[in-house]
């Protein structure tokens, strides 16, 4: 019952909840430590900014060899993520090391927000808007940051 | 020397012609020996005399160089004159502005005429000298520096004696001040003991003068402090110029020496010359004797002459050494004067600076403090005063605007009024159109026979209508009578029909028997032919008399024709047998249907004579009815001439309803445009009222910020009579303060006896302080008593909190203790301790980690993402 992921998954509980970073917040579900729900919150002094965006967390057996697989619950305007919510991030692919834990998975993504790569564009509009009319995307990012708070 | 160096030299000349030249002259003139010699010193002679005139031609050139080089040294000397031009200049407005500092202290104080007249005399005569030397130094500088040192000198002396007056001047000036400060103490006390508005008069002037004489000071410090910078630098140039003049000193010392060689030179070649005319010419051979006293006569004549030239280039130098002499007396006369006028500046300085006028300048500060102060009041007092007059101008703009706004609203008032009466008129108008109106109302005998009229009118068109569901009625009976036309129509053709079939019955009864008739005939024919048949056997019986067999033959034929023939007979009988019965049954059914057909025949007339009753009947009906159309139609003839009779009479009476109509509206146009004129007067009328309510606003306005303006002026003079009565007040209160002092001063006394009293009292207390103090002691023992228990209970506290000090460090040790755990661990499974190191990059993991690093494809430290290799992974023990 106890492999090692599940025992990695709850050192990463236990010390998210001893030093939590600021803006997010994570924890696993109640029967299943294996899926991890967690919220974060728009950076400050962005367009982002008091956005509650909530996301899922699928963690495998070989986790911390692989990541895990992490989707945006909440609906979401942003160059490098996909309409279904899932997130086009290195770290979360190809330059995954085991090193990483929840907390760490979460602030990347964070930081992700207000810094996107529109040169490998999830979504197109939101990358071609972020390159040629910035107002026009901020007042879109703007939109789903209000649609975070009225969102179950 | 020279005549020691004589032979010398004459022995260095000859042997220093080289032996190759004494043997080319040996060679060249073998046979004459003895005047060889001769020869050989006359050029040794002109050899020294090219020499010397060599000599003299790179002296000359020195000489150039020297003249070249005293330009230069008076081209340098320029721009110090100019220097020096500016200097004096300075110097002139120095002495101005001392001058007319010392003026405003003669005129500021009155003690200090004297002092004045001096300066008033003196200062104009010393301007004068300046600019007359300025202009002698001027046009003397290009002339000679001769004259001009001297010149210089002279004006050395009177700078001197300028700067002396000058300082004077200063010192008069200063001794005004003082005077003048005595003056102001007084003053100043003066002013600050209350006299205001005296007072201030004279502060401002002071503080004027003050002002004047600090920035008079200044000036001239700032103009000493200038001088004495030209001055060094004047130092400095004559220095070079020193340098420069010592220096074309030594090289014109050592041109006179080298001159004097030549000179030196040139006597002893004269007295060798002598020497070879006295002593070699007799001995000379006769071809060349000419020739040579010539040549030597020529060479005299040179000689004479570069003695001339030389002796007038010494004369030169001579003349350009005191030339240059003088200068330099000049300079170190200058510099005189300069150290003189700095000594001089110096004093200023330290007049300047000296106790008693810093003391002076203290005073000036303070006196001008309370000036300032006494001037900020007045500016404030000033700026009220001021801010007050706006104020009313401004009222007074405001009074000029409410009269503007009040003729305004008496013009709009008087428009009013004109407007009102308009409006008065209109209603009159528009009364007057609703009594015309009403006339014209009571006009109603017309409007009754309209009523009539109206009534025929729309009695017509019901008749019309009776008149048309009549005609309706018989529309109705002509369409039945057509439909029985048209079933007599039907019938007949019936009839035609049947009529057609029985003649084509009988068409076909004579056909049939026409067919019997032929079909008897035929019988008839076949009967005949029988016969004939019959006839030609018999003849043929009897002519077969020869052949029986053929007889038989033709027997058996005739048997069997007569056989055929009477099946065909037989047959034929049956055929007309059976036609015959088919015509009798055919002739038998049309029989019968001929029977029907007469008897429908029958019913169908019966039944057109029915039709043809009723026709007739409905034809009668008809004719009825279209007579009583006849006479409907004359009715309605009737009626429609009598309706075009009326119609004409209503045309009228409509025309006249019109014309009324148009008269109508008319009138009612009148009455509308009235009323929208009546409107828009009123709509003016309300607009004028409103202007002059805004107009009176504004008055009202305006007189309420008149009035409040009025209210603050009477407040500021409320506040300035206040201030005077504060200040009033407060004299008051000084005096009542001085009372009160004098009060205090009784109340003082009577302290002083309370003071003894306590002092007694203090005594009776001392004696308490004693029994206290015993008291005390005992206090004290008891407290050290107590201090040495608390000790031994801090001591027993401080143990125990050592033990528990203890127990925290033993949680700090373990905090740390699990720190260093954390270290230990792997950061990539967060569990195991670090067992291997990567010795690429000197990261630390556990071996299980590595070990599934190992095995995937990529081999990168999880910390740094360095690829590694499997034989970079070394065991590590900690």
């Amino acid at each position: 019952m106890s492999t090692p992921a599940r025992k990695r998954l709850m050192r990463d509980f236990k010390r998210l909840q001893q030093d939590p970073p600021a803006g997010i917040s994570g924890a696993p579900q109640d029967n299943n430590i294996m899926l991890w729900n967690a919220v974060i919150f728009g950076p400050d002094d962005t367009p982002w900014d008091g956005g509650t965006f909530k996301l899922s967390l699928q963690f495998s057996e070989d986790y911390p060899n692989k990541p895990p697989t992490v989707r945006f619950v909440s609906r979401m305007f942003h160059p490098n993520i996909y309409a279904d919510g899932s997130i086009c991030l290195d770290i979360l692919q190809n330059q995954w090391s085991p090193i990483y834990d929840v907390a760490a998975i979460l602030t990347s993504i964070q930081s992700l927000l207000c810094d996107p790569n529109p040169n490998s564009p999830a979504n197109s509009e939101a990358a071609r808007m972020y390159s040629e009319s910035k107002r026009e995307y901020n007042r879109r990012v703007r939109d789903v940051v209000e649609q975070s708070w009225t969102a179950d | 020397m020279a005549s020691t160096g004589e032979p010398d030299r004459k022995r260095r000349h000859f042997s220093s012609i080289s032996p190759s030249e004494a043997a080319a002259a040996v060679k060249k003139q073998p046979f004459f020996w003895p005047s060889s010699e001769d020869k050989l010193d006359t050029a040794v002679l002109q050899f020294q005399n090219l020499k010397l005139s060599q000599k003299l031609e790179a002296q000359q050139v020195e000489c150039s160089i020297l003249e070249d080089k005293l330009s230069q040294i008076k081209e340098k000397q320029l721009p110090y004159n100019s220097s020096l031009k500016t200097v004096h200049k300075s110097w002139e407005k120095l002495t101005a502005s001392v001058e007319s500092c010392s003026v405003r202290v003669s005129d500021s104080s009155s003690g200090a005429h004297r002092f004045v007249n001096k300066e008033d005399g003196s200062s104009p005569a010393v301007k004068n000298d300046f600019i007359n030397r300025l202009l002698e130094t001027g046009a003397t500088e290009s002339s000679s520096s001769n004259i001009c040192s001297n010149q210089m000198e002279e004006n050395g002396v009177n700078t001197s004696s300028q700067m002396t007056q000058t300082l004077y001047n200063l010192v008069a000036a200063t001794e005004d001040l003082r005077c003048l400060k005595d003056e102001l103490y007084p003053t100043v006390l003066r002013t600050n003991l209350g006299k205001d508005l005296c007072g201030q008069l004279a502060l401002s002037e002071l503080e004027s003068e003050i002002k004047s004489f600090r920035g008079d000071l200044d000036d001239v410090l700032v103009k000493f402090k200038s001088l004495s910078r030209e001055l060094q630098s004047h130092r400095d140039a004559d220095a070079k110029v020193r340098v420069d003049l010592k220096r074309i000193r030594g090289e014109l010392e050592d041109e006179v020496v080298e001159l004097q060689q030549c000179n030196g030179d040139l006597s002893a070649l004269r007295a060798e010359r002598d020497a070879t005319a006295g002593a070699f010419f007799p001995v000379l051979s006769l071809g060349n004797k000419l020739a040579t006293s010539d040549r030597e006569r020529d060479k005299q004549r040179d000689l004479q002459d570069m003695e001339t030239v030389l002796k007038e280039l010494t004369v030169l130098a001579s003349g350009r050494l005191q030339q240059l002499k003088n200068l330099h007396e000049e300079r170190t006369k200058m510099l005189g004067k300069m150290s003189n006028l700095q000594n001089k500046s110096k004093s200023v300085r330290c007049i300047s600076s000296s106790q008693a006028c810093l003391s002076l300048k203290d005073q000036l500060e303070k006196s001008k403090e309370a000036v300032f102060q006494y001037m900020a009041l007045l500016e404030k007092l000033q700026v009220e005063k001021d801010s007050i007059v706006w104020k009313e101008r401004e009222i007074n703009i405001k009074n000029e605007l409410g009269d503007v706004s009040r003729k305004t609203s008496a013009v709009t008032d008087s428009r009013m009024a004109s407007l009102d009466s308009e409006i008065q008129k209109q209603l009159d108008e528009k009364m007057r159109i609703k009594t015309r109106l009403g006339n014209i109302s009571r006009e109603r005998g017309r409007k009754e026979i309209f009523a009539d009229m109206k009534a025929l009118i729309s009695s017509f068109p019901e008749e019309m209508s009776s008149m048309r569901s009549q005609l309706n009625n018989y529309k109705e009976t002509a369409g039945g009578i057509h439909s029985l036309r048209a079933d007599v129509q039907s019938l007949s053709g019936v009839l035609c029909r049947k009529t057609k079939e029985y003649e084509a019955l009988q068409l076909r009864s004579a056909d049939y028997a026409s067919q019997l008739g032929d079909l008897n005939a035929t019988v008839c024919d076949l009967k005949n032919s029988h016969e004939e048949l019959k006839l030609f056997l018999d003849m043929y019986k009897r002519e077969s008399t020869d052949a029986r067999d053929i007889a038989e033959a033709k027997e058996q034929e005739y048997r069997a024709w007569a056989h055929v023939q009477s099946l065909k007979s037989s047959l034929d009988e049956q055929n007309l047998e059976l036609r015959v019965k088919a015509a009798n049954e055919a002739e038998a059914v049309s029989q019968q249907m001929l029977a029907a057909a007469e008897a429908e025949i029958a019913d169908l007339r019966q039944k057109m004579d029915d039709c043809k009753r009723d026709v007739a009947k409905h034809s009668d009906i008809l004719k009825s009815k279209h007579e009583e159309h006849g006479t409907y139609l004359s009715e309605i003839q009737t009626i429609g001439s009598a309706y075009e009779d009326i119609v004409p009479q209503n045309q009228q009476l409509l025309l006249q309803v019109t014309e009324r109509d148009d008269y109508n509206i008319k009138l009612f146009l009148e009455g509308i445009t009235s009323r929208q004129m009546q409107d828009t007067l009123l709509i003016d009328k309300y607009i004028m009222d409103k202007d002059i309510q805004q107009g009176s606003a504004y008055a009202s306005f305006l007189s309420k910020k008149s009035s409040r303006i009025e209210d603050q002026l009477r407040f500021c003079t409320d506040q300035f009579q206040k201030l005077a009565e504060d200040k009033y007040q407060k004299s008051v209160s000084l005096e009542n303060l001085q009372k009160k002092r004098a009060d205090i001063g009784n109340g003082l006394e009577q302290a002083r006896s309370r003071l003894e009293e306590s002092h007694s009292k203090v005594e009776q207390s001392r004696l308490d302080y004693g029994a206290l103090e015993l008291e005390l002691e005992i206090e004290r023992f008891n407290r050290r008593r107590i201090e040495e228990e608390m000790e031994i209970a801090k001591k027993k506290v401080s143990r125990l909190r050592s033990l528990i000090e203890g127990s925290s460090a033993i949680q700090k040790l373990r905090q740390e203790l699990s720190e260093f755990k954390e270290i230990l661990k792997c950061k990539a499974c967060n569990d195991r301790p670090k067992e291997v190191v990567i010795t690429k990059c000197y990261h630390l993991f556990c071996n299980p980690c590595v070990q599934k690093l190992t095995g995937t494809r990529q081999k990168k430290c999880p910390t740094c993402s360095a690829s590694f290799g499997p034989n970079d992974i070394k065991p590590i023990y900690i």
